[in-house]
């Protein structure tokens, strides 16, 4: 089970490359139009910078339907690195003890919190010199070093960090209340993600509005569930291992059918709401995808898949790459918009050369600082 | 070669990136900051590679893993 971990890792990081890349290829499709399309740009009343002249035409074309299919498939990119996070917490918990000791958390938030601290300052200054992007106070650099703010996908580690402090209190939990915990959690998770659909919907202001600005991503209730779920795999994997051997036909067929039902629930969403588009990633349908995708993928433990090794490799990797990787979709995506812009047209070719910049350059940087004098920094720069 | 130097050789090659410092045979590896979560996946991996051993879930534990005696000890253990 410990290497299908590691596999499931490795699907994870590479599952989140391909999530943060079609949501640029979105950008390219929806609000960058105008660049490349001159009909577009002509229907534009103002094309002075910054051009806010976004087209929806290609929702439900094959380039719309190629990059939500992605998307919607690789959405167990946050849970699994949640639960594995979570897993990890049972095993330094010890299972006969349960008690997680203050050294080992302390040397997981510091191992987290220094790469997150380096690579935030470091995109700082390169927003700064290449965007032009300066933020108006010394406080609101230190409110964004606080919740994750230098780029997208970085709340995830003030959150990875509340995890870990509140782990004291959710491993006696995950030990001896196991039920209570997850049915918490998730009520939790239904509570705050419920509030969204509110909002979408226009039901419930001020108080929905309120409350969903108590609950930004970084905040542990949203993704409580999935570490929670990690904690409780790992005491009582004696229990769910051949659980999931007996269920994983059920498992794979409930995994694909929500897999479909997350692409129906959000066309309905959409038609539902209105708009002619709408940001709404985390819907009940996709949750229920990712936690039956994981646990489908663990209970097939005899499936090979091919490149096995490569991508468990990619999975030792997950943190260096994921620190690193959105940065490189953004610089090559300027630079596409900038000097290529007809490909912002063409995701077919766009995706590709965004996926392999965004996996190729942080393995390379990883590599060159490993394999030079700097390797003693490695720790610090990539975890 | 005994375990725990082939241990000890991976443990500074690939989770402390070629570090020449001192790793003692009884250092808690997870207070040390050197084992994390995806640590103890590659550890495990590794151990079940290069020693031909399969390790069962519920060994995948902190007596089992802490350090690299431990370690040394349950891969005896189980040749």
């Amino acid at each position: 089970m410990t290497r299908r971990f590691l596999l499931l890792m490795g699907l994870g990081i590479l599952g989140l490359i391909l999530n943060h890349s079609a949501t640029f290829g979105y950008q390219a499709t929806f609000d960058l139009a105008w660049h490349y399309r001159p009909e577009v740009a002509a229907s534009c009343e103002d094309l002075t910078p910054p051009v806010n002249c976004p087209n929806y035409d290609q929702v439900h074309s094959p380039t719309y339907w190629g990059l939500t299919l992605v998307r919607r498939f690789i959405a167990y990119g946050v849970p699994v690195f949640l639960m594995v996070s979570g897993y990890f917490i049972a095993f330094a918990a010890g299972r006969k003890d349960a008690r997680i000791k203050w050294p080992i958390l302390k040397a997981r938030v510091v191992g987290l919190l220094i790469p997150y601290l380096v690579w935030s300052i470091i995109i700082f200054i390169g927003q700064a010199l290449f965007y032009h992007r300066i933020y108006p106070s010394v406080w609101e650099y230190g409110r964004r070093l606080l919740f994750g703010g230098a780029t997208g996908s970085y709340y995830y580690i003030p959150l990875l960090i509340q995890m870990y402090l509140l782990s004291p209190i959710l491993v006696p939990l995950a030990k001896n209340h196991w039920k209570w915990l997850l049915v918490g959690s998730a009520i939790l998770m239904l509570f705050v993600e419920t509030l969204r659909y509110f909002q979408l919907f226009d039901v419930g202001q001020p108080i929905v509005s309120n409350l969903i600005s108590l609950t930004p991503l970084w905040f542990f209730p949203r993704r409580l569930f999935w570490f929670a779920l990690g904690i409780v795999f790992g005491f009582h994997i004696g229990d769910f291992k051949p659980f999931l051997l007996r269920h994983k036909t059920k498992l794979v067929v409930g995994t694909v059918v929500f897999y479909l039902l997350s692409l129906v629930e959000f066309e309905v969403l959409l038609a539902l709401s209105g708009q002619p588009w709408i940001d709404f990633y985390s819907t009940y349908t996709t949750n229920i995808y990712a936690g039956l995708f994981m646990l489908a993928f663990l209970s097939l433990d005899k499936l090979k898949l091919p490149l096995t090794p490569q991508i468990m490799d990619i999975g030792a990797k997950a943190f260096g790459i994921y620190l690193v990787h959105e940065q490189v979709l953004e610089l090559v995506g300027t630079l596409m918009f900038r000097f290529t812009p007809w490909i912002l047209g063409y995701q077919i070719l766009y995706q590709p050369i965004m996926i392999f910049f965004a996996l190729g350059v942080p393995l390379a940087l990883m590599r060159l600082v490993s394999h030079s004098p700097m390797k003693k920094l490695y720790k610090y720069s990539f975890g | 070669m005994n375990a725990s130097v082939v241990l000890k050789e991976y443990i500074r090659e690939e989770l402390m990136n070629g570090s020449n410092g001192e790793l003692d045979e009884s250092e808690n590896l997870l207070a040390a900051g050197i084992i994390d979560s995806l640590g103890i996946l590659r550890l495990v991996s590794f151990v079940e590679e290069k020693f031909g051993i399969e390790v069962p879930d519920e060994d995948v534990t902190i007596d089992n893993f802490q350090s690299v005696k431990s370690m040394s000890d349950y891969v005896a253990s189980q040749s």
